[in-house]
């Protein structure tokens, strides 16, 4: 039985020398050298390394330190000139050095076994503590534990709550998402149904209110009983937002907050359902009409120069389903003559703006085919076609589809969505704008061919079967595999709303009220709140690319296009004010029963172990992620608050928790 | 060639076989990719005046064809294509362009401060213009050849305005670029020359200079950073010590620098606007705010030290292919008060020679209708404004408007005349980018216009 520990990588810090005189003092000092773990955990299936620091305080010279490395797990020696094995060296002006160990995964079956790691005792230095540490290498099983399960949880939820991530851990990966598939809804249009029913104004704040109550329901909540919380179809109607986007920012649905909710109820469908089916709902639905005009677009009228609206029929390809350019499986453009062919010309959106004609108020009220102007407001049933005001002229899709004359609205729409979902583009597209939502801005071309592939065929031989298209990303090698993490362009910008979200959803900030209130308004802080984006183009491109290095690397990183040097700061702010108090964009709550607190009791319990405390922390928000060398400067940090200090244990909580939170390990999520 | 437009040149050179790379394994050697002024600044054009470029970008698409129209004789045409879209010629308010006489033209009835500056000669138009990759007729477009890519989408056009380079995606915008060749005529700063109110944008990152962000209110300061809180120095020591890391991944390492850069530069920023501006007219509009903040940065060019400065304002949404009338009607007005508040702004501050004001807009909209609004189409006026502005004058041509005249497209959508280019050129040897450096700043230009003329693209600026 072989087991293989590869000490793979020895971080060492500099320190700048402050002063030669105080030097010269320091360099006779006598070192006092301690050893601890930053992970103590090394885990086979997810080869994330453990992370040993040896620290000291006294000296600046350079510093061997003889070590002996034990226990049950067998430690390969073939590491080469790896200065551990047998010792390590602090050079001179370090106060710390790092032992990172990897493991090497295999598919025996071991049990979990330790790693130990003991000094020696040496003139040089005396030791201060306990001489060794000792660590568990985790064998090989397929459950996840806390690091990856809470990474997890930031791209398929909301972030680590403790209760979701008890059911991570417990049912694996797959099966929490077999079981999030069948999951009763939790619709967003009955909560701002009953407000209205209750006499209340149903404005803008009522749709973001309302999405903070569905993606905080609790499975386990105070008081007892349990939720069927539906958090992965939230996530992925909350990333469908962001591609079929409509916004409250114009008029007529600022003060609708039912109809854009019932809306979002259609992606909740769409989410796990059938693409086709979601297409269809996006372009009937009325608020999408309003917002991109073809509610109530008619037949051309050439005496009058009048022409149908043009504005549905190009975002629908352009934004919703193929693109603008011809694309590969893999999500890479098709050349010709080496150049990108264009998926539509002007032509054809002309074509396409005829079959979005006729388009008016459905819903129960409106049974009379004539009122395709006056027929009675119902934001909450898709339009349906008044023939009489749809173009009937024969049209021509894309790929030569003819549609003859003299078809319904209905026959007309349904062909064009159909010509679009048949689109080869189609899963490819969208297949790489929700992974860029759920994962990381640069997929791979071969994950994006896997994505593709699966929305072409769910292995039973149906095409745009979203549930198996988010399952498919959620469980690529790519989403998953610690390898990852490490890869120099992995990842994305952590959303800025979901930044105060995974921080409430993590420290479960729980109103007593139920009301969340608070939590709006928060748009102009860091321009982004869900149904507020500026444009249909949402709150960045998924081809935006900073200026500099990621530019260079023709790479793209689409949150970056709303982080200025104003947006850095307020979210920074914005995370300050909400961990020293409460959440909210004008202070905390005048009624204590919508305060929004984080509740860090955990981690209060831990104010004296600062060692122990940063752990937690960083196990919750960021998967365990955080650099030994950050772990080191939090720690200093939190060291200098003194223990005589009045409230010194939640100042050094707000502390550790900010520091994480301002950190680059928290605000690009891998 | 001077030896400064040497440097120039090479620096070009360098950042564009950067921009080329492809491969991670040169990550490393990226590392310290900078890119704050202070780091990049080496040529040192000498400027004794300042001057400042604002743009005014309004998104979506502004139909321009109802701000500046045509009257007489030819309103028929107008009000024959736009139907319902059309403005009734007795609410115009008339102007007498001093070059353009025989053309009678009138302006959107809620333009009444503009009409104000144009009567005064402190604003002028440019008519019909757009993206062009190179001079277009009819029967280019109808070949689908030199078009524009994305031709008559939102994202494509307002990129192509903002790169002035229609034909290839670029990750640059010529006011980036142009400052990229100004900036050494400031003092080194924390503080870009390219400053934003209004977000991030294409049109003012250069292969050195990106743009600064600032909200409408001023820029924004970390909590608890350096404060005199009890806990203030050990936060600001860990911030400092986190930011000072060096990360492998790229967008750790792009993160962790713009946030070094945006605490670097706000502490400078705010001790130059702290300088109080003359009391000014221009209302609580987020468009008159920002412009109100951009007057605080000219107000403060002293402190900062700077001789050239390029602002970025933009403002409301434009696309209307519904309720087009109404909501103009609501618009144009903030914008003409807008205008006129702030050359008197300029004015009192005894700037308004050395600020011009432009504005721009992805395309026109199409002449006819879609019923109650109009669609995305492509040529469209804009305006430009300030005392070193040849005012009261139309520049390039005005086009006809009927159905099927050599310009249209279909649907009215009518090919620019004027390009982006010539506007763009216009405006950057009035900033003090000498015209054989044009090509650098816009490589398409010498497709409009000859780099060693003795006039001016358009003529717009005073010389």
């Amino acid at each position: 039985m072989k087991k293989y520990i590869q000490i793979f990588s020895i971080f060492l810090l500099t320190f700048l020398v402050i002063a030669i005189k105080a030097q010269s003092t320091l360099y006779n000092l006598t070192d006092v050298v301690s050893i601890a773990t930053i992970n103590d955990k090394i885990y086979e299936s997810w080869a994330s390394p453990g992370t040993i620091v040896i620290r000291r305080t006294g000296g600046l010279k350079a510093l061997t330190i003889p070590l002996t490395i034990t226990g049950s797990a067998t430690f390969c020696v073939d590491y080469g000139a790896s200065p551990v094995g047998s010792s390590v060296t602090m050079p001179m002006g370090s106060r710390e050095v790092y032992i990172r160990l990897r493991p090497d995964t295999d598919e025996l079956t071991e049990g979990d076994e330790t790693v130990r790691v003991t000094l020696q005792t040496s003139p040089a230095y005396t030791i201060s503590g306990s001489n060794f540490v000792q660590l568990t290498l985790v064998d090989k099983k397929t459950l996840p534990d806390d690091e990856e399960a809470s990474r997890f949880l930031i791209q398929a939820g909301f972030g680590a709550d403790p209760d979701e991530l008890a059911q991570v851990k417990s049912l694996g990966f797959e099966a929490w998402i077999n079981q999030q598939l069948t999951r009763p809804k939790g619709y967003l249009q009955p909560i701002i149904t009953a407000k209205r029913l209750a006499g209340n104004p149903i404005y803008h704040p009522e749709t973001k209110i309302a999405l903070w109550t569905q993606f905080m329901r609790r499975r386990n909540p105070p008081g007892g009983g349990v939720v069927a919380t539906d958090i992965l179809r939230q996530r992925v109607a909350y990333s469908l937002l962001q591609i079929f986007v409509i916004s409250q920012n114009v008029d007529i649905l600022l003060l609708n907050s039912e109809g854009v909710a019932n809306y979002y109820d259609h992606l909740m469908d769409g989410a796990f359902g059938n693409f086709k089916d979601l297409l269809l709902d996006v372009t009937l639905h009325p608020c999408m009409g309003v917002y991109l005009s073809h509610f109530r677009n008619r037949k051309p009228d050439p005496v009058n120069n009048i022409f149908p609206d043009e504005n549905y029929a190009r975002e629908i390809m352009q934004l919703f389903s193929i693109g603008l350019w011809e694309l590969n499986q893999d999500g890479s453009r098709k050349l010709l003559n080496g150049q990108p062919i264009p998926t539509y010309t002007n032509a054809d959106i002309t074509q396409f703006a005829r079959v979005f004609t006729g388009l008016s108020f459905g819903g129960p009220s409106n049974v009379n085919a004539t009122d395709f102007d006056s027929s009675a407001e119902d934001f909450n049933s898709l339009m349906k076609g008044y023939d009489i005001h749809h173009d009937t002229n024969p049209k021509t899709l894309l790929n030569g589809v003819v549609l003859p004359a003299n078809r319904t609205t209905m026959q007309d729409i349904n062909a064009a969505i159909d010509n679009l979902f048949n689109h080869p583009n189609t899963g490819p597209f969208i297949g790489r704008l929700l992974i860029q939502r759920l994962v990381t801005s640069n997929p791979s071309p071969e994950y994006i061919s896997r994505v593709a592939a699966k929305f072409a065929n769910n292995g039973s031989g149906v095409r745009g079967d979203m549930g198996a298209v988010v399952k498919a990303i959620l469980l690529d090698k790519e989403a998953r595999s610690y390898e990852k993490t490490e890869d120099p362009t992995f990842g994305k910008m952590r959303e800025p709303y979901m930044t105060l979200m995974n921080m409430a959803k993590t420290f479960n900030a729980q109103p007593s009220s139920g009301n969340y209130e608070q939590a709006t308004y928060m748009y102009d802080l860091y321009l982004q709140e869900p149904f507020q984006s500026p444009s249909v183009f949402n709150f960045y491109l998924p081809n935006y690319r900073p200026p500099g290095e990621v530019s260079s690397l023709g790479k793209f990183a689409p949150e970056f296009q709303i982080l200025t040097a104003a947006t850095s700061l307020e979210s920074q702010n914005n995370l300050y004010r909400s961990i020293d108090y409460q959440i909210g964009r004008f202070g905390g709550a005048a009624d204590p029963t919508k305060a929004l607190t984080f509740n860090f009791s955990e981690e209060l319990a831990l104010a004296n172990n600062p060692d122990a405390m940063i752990k937690l922390l960083s196990r919750k928000m960021i998967g365990g992620t955080l650099k030994p060398r950050n772990f080191q400067v939090i720690r200093e940090a939190l060291l200098k608050i003194p223990t005589t200090d009045a409230g010194w244990q939640k100042a050094r909580v707000d502390m550790a928790a900010y520091l994480i939170g301002a950190s680059a390990e928290f605000n690009i999520q891998k | 060639m001077s030896k400064t437009n040497h440097i120039n040149r090479r620096d070009f050179m360098g950042q564009m076989s950067c921009a080329a790379v492809g491969s991670t394994s040169l990550l490393s050697t990226l590392t310290n990719f900078l890119l704050t002024n202070s780091a990049v600044a080496q040529n040192t054009p000498n400027f004794t005046d300042y001057r400042a470029l604002v743009c005014v970008f309004l998104p979506g698409g502004n139909d321009s064809f109802n701000m500046l129209v045509p009257r007489g004789s030819a309103y028929s045409e107008y009000s024959t294509v736009r139907q319902d879209l059309a403005l009734p010629e007795a609410s115009l308010l008339p102007i007498t362009p001093l070059n353009t006489a025989s053309r009678p033209l009138g302006l959107h009835p809620g333009m009444t401060g503009m009409k104000t500056l144009f009567d005064n000669q402190k604003l002028s138009f440019i008519a019909n213009v757009g993206s062009l990759v190179r001079p277009t007729t009819l029967a280019d477009y109808n070949n689908n050849a030199f078009l524009p890519y994305g031709i008559f989408s939102h994202s494509d056009q307002q990129e192509q305005w903002q790169s002035s380079i229609p034909d290839v995606r670029s990750g640059l915008g010529w006011a980036g670029k142009a400052a990229d060749l100004l900036v050494g005529a400031n003092q080194s700063s924390n503080v870009s020359m390219n400053i934003s109110i209004s977000g991030n944008n294409l049109f003012q990152v250069g292969n050195k200079v990106v743009p600064y962000t600032v909200n409408a209110d001023g820029a924004v300061a970390l909590q608890g950073y350096g404060g005199y809180g009890p806990y203030d120095a050990i936060r600001k020591s860990a911030i400092d010590n986190q930011l000072a890391q060096s990360y492998d991944n790229v967008l750790d390492r792009t993160y962790s620098r713009m946030k070094r850069n945006s605490l670097d530069a706000y502490v400078q920023f705010k001790e130059a606007t702290d300088t109080p501006i003359p009391a000014d007219t221009l209302g609580g509009s987020g468009l008159a705010n920002s412009l109100r903040q951009v007057a605080k940065v000219i107000a403060g060019r002293n402190v900062l030290g700077v001789k050239r400065q390029i602002f970025y304002v933009q403002w409301g949404g434009w696309d209307f292919h519904d309720e087009v009338i109404n909501n103009m009607n609501a618009m144009i007005p903030v914008v003409s008060n807008a205008m006129k508040s702030f050359y008197d702004l300029m004015f009192d501050m005894g700037v308004q020679n050395n600020v011009t004001l432009f504005s721009a807009s992805e395309f026109g909209r199409s002449l006819t209708s879609n019923a109650n609004g109009s669609d995305h189409a492509w040529g469209g006026h804009q305006f430009v404004m300030g005392g070193a502005v040849n005012g009261k004058r139309i520049y390039g041509a005005y086009p006809d408007l009927y159905q099927g005249n050599p310009l249209d497209t279909g649907r009215g959508r009518i090919i620019p005349t004027t390009s982006v280019d010539q506007l763009a050129a216009e405006l950057a040897i009035w900033l003090g980018v000498s015209k054989s450096d044009l090509p650098l700043v816009l490589p398409n230009i010498s497709r409009f216009y000859n780099i060693n003329s003795t006039a001016n693209p358009l003529g717009f600026m005073m010389a």
